[in-house]
């Protein structure tokens, strides 16, 4: 215990020399905070969109499966379509076990509606993928006129959302999910061929399109054991040449995404890597310098009889107050920061969601402190072996180390 | 209670070897005070690191009680200068970041020792007239009370032998008669001391009183 007395107290005497270390420290920590969890948000909620789509394969309008695949990641507003009758020539391919169309349509930054929000129309009949949701909310299945919001949307005060100067009633929220769907409108086709109807949307737009001969992308679930790359090659296989479509895997529509989150993660490590190299040749250079400095404070401590131990104690001790300082600090604040301006950040880095569960960060504050502790442990060791290695007769004399 | 048999002790300076301490025989008796006096330079320091066990000798023994020290490990070492041995180095040496309280009493507890350490130092302030300083930092005291307090720190966890090197340098009449009568306090109480000064004038009638010259120390 009073190896740490000792420590403290030359810490909390050269408050300069101490901030700026715990400085090096906090800065590691926060860095190693912070991209983690933009790098775990993106992988969990690139992991969490896979699973919430429900579809082994998807079929969407040639060229539009880099906008299918921003929609369901990034939650970017998209609104291709082809025409649904290339739905005959895909279901009745081999080992599909249901297939279900959806309909994307995006609201406008204007008078007329209440935000500009991704709208998707399903087939309540057909449907296997909106519906397993409702059923696991516990939310009917919406009728004519009616809307299911995702967690992210806020209705107004009566219950009621309104699109293109249309009132429609909200009849239920689904869980969030921490996936662009929480910021979805959904509906059945009907209520999204009476949107089309309306005057606004005419005034718009100019026609008023058939929304049974529309389809964004076509939802397909396979048979169990059936390969879906399979279902996938059996699907182009089958629409002749010049078709404007194309069936992807879930995984396939993803990839892009996926690889950009993966070389994020793997940058991001390196440079963690550079920081923390940074970081303990920052330390070692002033625990070095400030050592040398102190060589008469550990002779007149070793020539009263404290032995090598001890002094090497003492600079190990001071190492690693500086790196629990820091990475707590580090920590707290990249806590606070996400707390506080976490809606913000999303926004200003386009991100689908960010991370904040308290478990999840309390477990990689955990992680970003040890870290910190061993970078300034570590850094710490060569100026405790010195003053452990150095004789006595050396440290009196104030002798450099 | 010390006694030293033909220590040796050589440096090199400019491809020179000298002998700092030249073949010394010593002896000093429980309840002894000894002045060594010599001009700077003669090896006064270096033979009072060789019997502290901070330097190790070329050649020669060091017997402390009877028993020869001269090959002690160094965890030996460590422990005579921890429980037996005191050293009150030359010039300033409290540690900046402590206050006097705690200048006197940590560096004995990073040895383990705890009990009545706080109860005595505070005797000992008293003694010295710094009991109101007690939680000062040294950057507030005067060159005679930090002298005062390195020394209260050399006595208080009751050393056989106190060895002080230059304690009344820079020192005023006051400052040093103030020391002195300490020292010599001590001594009639039956501790051993040697310490070592320029200053002629602090030798008194009761004292040991030993040359060094160039390595070699003579009686006076």
């Amino acid at each position: 215990m009073i190896t740490q007395i000792v420590a403290l107290k030359n810490l909390q005497r050269r408050p300069v020399r101490t901030w700026c270390m715990v400085f090096f420290v906090f800065m590691l920590a926060a860095s190693l905070f912070m991209s983690s969890v933009l790098v775990d948000s993106m992988e969990a909620s690139l992991e969490k969109t896979v699973n919430r789509i429900g579809a082994d394969v998807i079929v969407v309008p040639k060229e539009y499966e880099s906008s299918m695949a921003d929609s369901l990641f990034m939650g970017e507003l998209c609104n291709f379509s082809f025409d649904s009758k290339w739905v005959e020539d895909i279901k009745n391919v081999d080992g599909i076990e249901a297939i279900s169309p959806q309909l994307y349509m995006q609201t406008m930054s204007a008078s007329c509606c209440d935000s500009a929000v991704q709208l998707i129309a399903f087939d309540p009949e057909t449907d296997f993928i909106v519906s397993s949701w409702l059923e696991d909310d516990g939310i009917k299945m919406p009728g004519r006129g009616e809307f299911i919001v995702g967690s992210s949307i806020t209705p107004g005060d009566s219950g009621t959302m309104k699109f293109f100067n249309v009132e429609y009633k909200v009849i239920g929220q689904l869980e969030k999910t921490g996936t662009s769907y929480d910021s979805c409108v959904f509906m059945n086709y009907d209520t999204a061929q009476d949107m089309m109807n309306g005057e606004t949307w005419v005034k718009f737009f100019g026609e008023t399109p058939d929304v049974r001969q529309m389809v964004s992308s076509l939802m397909i679930r396979a048979e169990e054991d059936m390969p879906i790359t399979t279902i996938a090659g059996a699907i182009n296989f089958k629409l002749p040449d010049g078709s404007p479509v194309s069936a992807y895997t879930t995984n396939g529509i993803m990839s892009d995404a996926m690889a950009s989150v993966e070389s994020m993660g793997s940058y991001t490590r390196i440079l963690m890597g550079l920081i923390s190299v940074l970081v303990v040749a920052a330390l070692l250079c002033i625990f070095t310098i400030t050592i040398n400095e102190r060589t008469k404070e550990f002779g007149i401590l070793a020539s009263l009889g404290a032995d090598s131990s001890k002094l090497s104690g003492i600079v190990l001790t001071e190492g690693f107050m500086i790196g629990l300082a820091g990475g707590l600090i580090g920590t707290a604040v990249s806590v606070a920061v996400i707390m506080i301006f976490g809606g913000t950040i999303v926004n200003v880095m386009e991100l689908p969601q960010l991370n904040s569960d308290i478990a999840y960060m309390l477990m990689l504050g955990l992680r970003c402190t040890g870290l910190a502790l061993v970078v300034s442990v570590a850094a710490s060791l060569y100026s405790a072996w010195k003053v452990s290695r150095n004789n006595l007769d050396a440290l009196i004399k104030g002798e450099e180390m | 209670m010390l006694r030293t048999k033909q220590l040796t002790k050589s440096f090199s300076r400019q491809e020179k070897t000298f002998e700092a301490v030249d073949h010394v025989d010593f002896s000093l008796d429980k309840g002894e005070f000894c002045i060594l006096t010599g001009p700077s330079g003669c090896g006064k320091s270096t033979f009072f690191h060789l019997v502290c066990g901070i330097t190790k000798a070329d050649s020669g023994e060091i017997f402390f009680n009877g028993e020869d020290i001269t090959n002690y490990s160094e965890k030996q070492l460590t422990e005579l200068r921890a429980n037996k041995v005191s050293y009150i180095l030359q010039g300033d040496s409290l540690l900046s970041n402590f206050t006097v309280l705690e200048n006197i009493c940590l560096p004995h507890k990073l040895c383990g020792r705890y009990e009545g350490l706080e109860e005595k130092a505070m005797e000992l302030l008293r003694e010295f007239g710094l009991d109101t300083m007690a939680y000062d930092y040294p950057s507030n005291l005067s060159g005679g009370e930090r002298r005062r307090v390195a020394i209260a720190r050399a006595f208080v966890h009751g050393p056989e032998l106190v060895v002080a090197d230059e304690p009344t340098s820079d020192l005023d009449e006051e400052n040093t008669a103030m020391i002195m009568d300490y020292f010599q306090r001590q001594a009639a109480e039956g501790k051993t001391i040697i310490i070592s000064t320029h200053d002629l004038s602090c030798i008194r009638p009761d004292m040991i009183h030993y040359v060094m010259k160039k390595g070699v120390i003579t009686r006076a």
